[in-house]
């Protein structure tokens, strides 16, 4: 089954995390929890941006490497690393990130439309944009995230 | 009934209804019945970090229409208690390059993938291998 199509961006909490030197950031009611890096069980025949499946609590995730589905370049995963665990609909996975920031309170007024002229993949996986310590946060889409990563390339 | 196979640092499952036989792996090229025999270790054929099994060893024979396959692993074992298998999640089985994997089971709270071995022999039998496998050839 597919994901939804994009739904409008809410105001809310936001969990702000960081991919390379840039800053993202998801709905808090998407997220379950934030787990430290383990090495997943690879899965024979996937691709790289899919490095495998961990266990957590007894449910099953797939491992999403959040970079590659970005186009950024690979990381070997260190002390900061931290899986997402992503929950939108029925879909559920562990999003691989560099680092968790924070928690913050976003008001509608403080979210503006992502810019028209990004690439892909930044255009189809970012909702909007806030500022954070001055800094641009990219709200990512998690329907967007589950139906890009089930596309072959 | 659900086979249980370790690899040299891996472990997956199988259905025992899959496998013909089960046994030390054999040199011949062919089998008793002149049908040519493609003998692979398992380990490496899925995982290139994982080596390829040495000392004592068995084979899981899987005969086809015209071929037979031999997978070489360490060990068997017969799960008394069959886990419950969950499929992959559809962004995952959309993404293999081949559909060797029907689902996922825990075993002592460990992820472990369960193995469609009679379609891997079919595709080994076309040729068919995932693309480590067949950059190092």
């Amino acid at each position: 089954m597919q994901p939804s199509s994009a739904q409008p961006v809410s105001p809310g909490e936001y969990l702000v995390f960081r991919l390379a030197a840039e800053r993202y950031a998801l709905l808090g009611s998407h997220v379950r929890e934030i787990m430290r890096w383990r090495s997943p069980t690879p899965i024979p025949g996937a691709p790289p941006l899919l490095p495998g499946i961990i266990n957590q609590r007894g449910q099953i995730l797939a491992v999403i490497d959040l970079r590659l589905l970005l186009a950024l370049p690979a990381a070997a995963p260190d002390r900061a690393t931290r899986l997402i665990w992503l929950h939108h609909e029925e879909f559920d996975a562990a999003l691989l990130v560099d680092s968790v920031d924070d928690l913050i309170a976003i008001d509608a007024t403080q979210l503006e439309p992502s810019p028209a002229n990004m690439p892909d993949p930044a255009q189809r996986l970012i909702r909007a944009i806030f500022r954070y310590h001055d800094q641009p946060v990219a709200v990512l889409d998690p329907a967007a995230i589950f139906a890009l990563a089930q596309e072959a390339t | 009934m659900i086979l249980l196979l370790e690899t040299t640092t891996r472990r997956y499952l199988c259905r025992q209804h899959d496998v013909d036989a089960i046994g030390a792996p054999g040199v011949a090229d062919r089998d008793e019945r002149g049908r040519p025999i493609i003998r692979r270790q398992l380990g490496p054929l899925l995982d290139p970090a994982d080596p390829p099994v040495a000392g004592r060893i068995h084979a899981l024979r899987i005969i086809l229409r015209r071929r037979t396959v031999e997978l070489v692993v360490a060990r068997v074992d017969l799960l008394v208690e069959a886990p419950v298998i969950h499929p992959l999640a559809a962004f995952v089985s959309a993404r293999l390059q081949l559909p060797w994997v029907y689902g996922v089971a825990l075993l002592a709270e460990q992820p472990v993938v369960a193995l469609d071995l009679r379609r891997l022999a079919a595709d080994l039998a076309l040729g068919l291998q995932l693309a480590h496998s067949q950059e190092a050839q």
